[in-house]
């Protein structure tokens, strides 16, 4: 089973939030969706799951499009991120009544899942949307995630709000279901430290574009800082694709992806480190990226 | 009944539970001290306070659905077309339980004008549906016609309950009166109505092609 979407564009009045982006989900892979704020990525997740129309291209789930498609969207949850702050919206409404509508929506429902996870998360179920934190309302969106048992889950946001305990509960209850059934997730994140361990393919995403979708730990093992003294750094890299460069004085720093062959050309002044996956992030998506 | 109206099936019982709250609680405020030779004479009224009891829901219901339960049935992965014919299947469900509940009150009571009082009763709700939804539409886009509208709701509602506690019976001949009224211009009610409803459908269905979700 295979999420394509081809040359999708979303516009809102003359901007392209999501801007011709062609991308294949495979089943059975974690993967991370990073950008930074604004970058259109829960655009993309949206029309991905057809919960927002697009302007142009096509979203299809093994050759079928899924806009208005029942059998489709069966396979699909896009558990998203809950803004509940007035009485009058989804915030009045109980946790428990909000899990009973997910069930008659998701066909492979697993209640029993839902309840241990409610138990373990302590999840107050009588208690209204609206009366809860910010990190238990991401616990609701992750107890509906896990318990959809959807071929292809999308996660926006799930670790907000949530303390670097429960973050790492999170991550174990994700890799357990990851293991045991083989599904599909994506999982757009803030914080990329953490989940770079779990996230097989990572995708990063800028200005409504997608950037790369790559191997997280081949990006990382491909990606090196480079410094030393401007003209040293220039010459070890030179030929070298080269993602991002800053200068202090007669100083440089540079981050260099290299292709499979390529290394940092000897005999210059220079220092090279690895870095992870946070650093390529920024190098890719800082300010004084190339 | 396919999952995807699900959701719209347990919202229309807990809307006829809210009407049949609010036509208890209307009954009870005007039968205060009423003797028993005039009992018979309140239970005529029950009907017309289900049916203002379930309008009223309907319309808030209604109203709500478009800012409310819309997005949330699509965020949680139903179709544009469950979620339209969901809420038109609610809506008829209302309708339909409101009206026969009225219906089985009135024949053994007033059997001889039931066909007078009955059109209305039904053309009401159906009113109370469209208006509610053509409210929830406005307030999308143009928040203060929205916002004017529901004033003017509850204004015409608090005039009604203002009835109930001080009118007593006297309530009930205004009831009495005024669907009496409204039967004269039945026709012409209809035709008003399947005007809006025929807005009414077209617009939510487009507005649904649109929608983008935000919880």
């Amino acid at each position: 089973m295979k999420l394509i979407c081809s040359d999708l564009v979303k516009t809102y009045g003359h901007k392209n939030a999501v801007d011709h982006v062609s991308l294949t989900l495979e089943q059975g892979k974690i993967y991370g969706l990073i950008g930074r704020n604004g970058a259109g990525k829960t655009t993309l997740l949206s029309m991905l799951t057809a919960q927002n129309p697009v302007t142009s291209g096509t979203v299809t789930l093994d050759g079928e499009p899924v806009w208005e498609n029942r059998r489709a969207l069966d396979h699909l949850c896009f558990s998203r991120e809950l803004n509940v702050s007035q009485e009058s919206g989804v915030g009045s409404m109980k946790v428990k009544e909000y899990l009973r509508l997910a069930s008659y929506y998701y066909p492979d429902w697993d209640g029993e899942l839902a309840r241990r996870l409610v138990e373990l998360f302590e999840l107050p179920v009588k208690k209204k949307l609206m009366k809860l934190s910010k990190g238990m309302l991401s616990m609701v969106t992750i107890v509906v995630a896990l318990a959809s048992k959807a071929a292809f889950t999308i996660l926006d946001e799930p670790v907000a709000g949530l303390d670097v305990v429960m973050r790492e509960k999170f991550y174990k209850l994700l890799l357990e279901e990851y293991a045991a059934t083989g599904r599909t997730f994506v999982i757009s994140t803030h914080i990329i430290e953490e989940a770079a361990d779990v996230l097989e393919e990572v995708i990063i995403m800028h200005q409504g574009k997608i950037l790369t979708v790559a191997n997280t730990q081949e990006l990382v093992d491909s990606a090196r800082y480079v410094s030393g003294r401007a003209e040293d750094v220039d010459a070890a890299v030179e030929g070298l694709t080269v993602c991002h460069s800053e200068t202090m004085g007669r100083s440089k720093g540079a981050t260099v992806f290299l292709k499979p062959g390529e290394q940092i050309r000897p005999g210059y002044d220079v220092t090279v480190q690895p870095i992870n996956l946070q650093k390529v992030f920024v190098a890719m998506c800082g300010e004084e990226a190339h | 009944m396919g999952r995807g109206y699900r959701f719209w099936v347990r919202y229309l019982w807990q809307t006829i539970s809210v009407g049949v709250a609010a036509a208890a609680v209307m009954f009870l405020l005007t039968g205060v001290g009423v003797s028993w030779s005039q009992v018979a004479g309140t239970l005529a009224g029950l009907p017309y306070y289900l049916v203002l009891g379930s309008t009223l829901a309907l319309t808030l219901i209604c109203f709500t659905t478009h800012l409310v339960y819309f997005p949330l049935v699509l965020a949680l992965g139903s179709t544009r077309r469950e979620a339209f014919w969901g809420f038109l299947l609610y809506r008829a469900g209302v309708v339909a339980v409101t009206a026969l509940l009225s219906l089985a009150i009135l024949l053994p009571l007033a059997a001889g004008e039931i066909w007078q009082v009955f059109p209305v009763l039904v053309l009401v709700l159906l009113f109370g549906c469209t208006l509610g939804s053509l409210m929830g539409l406005a307030y999308q886009k143009l928040k203060f016609i929205g916002i004017l509208m529901l004033m003017v709701i509850f204004a015409i509602v608090g005039g009604f309950v203002s009835f109930f506690l001080v009118g007593g019976n006297a309530a009930e001949e205004i009831f009495d009166g005024l669907f009496a009224a409204l039967g004269r211009y039945v026709v012409v009610g209809g035709i008003l109505w399947l005007l809006s409803a025929v807005l009414d459908l077209s617009l939510t269905s487009l507005a649904l092609r649109h929608r983008e979700v935000k919880l």
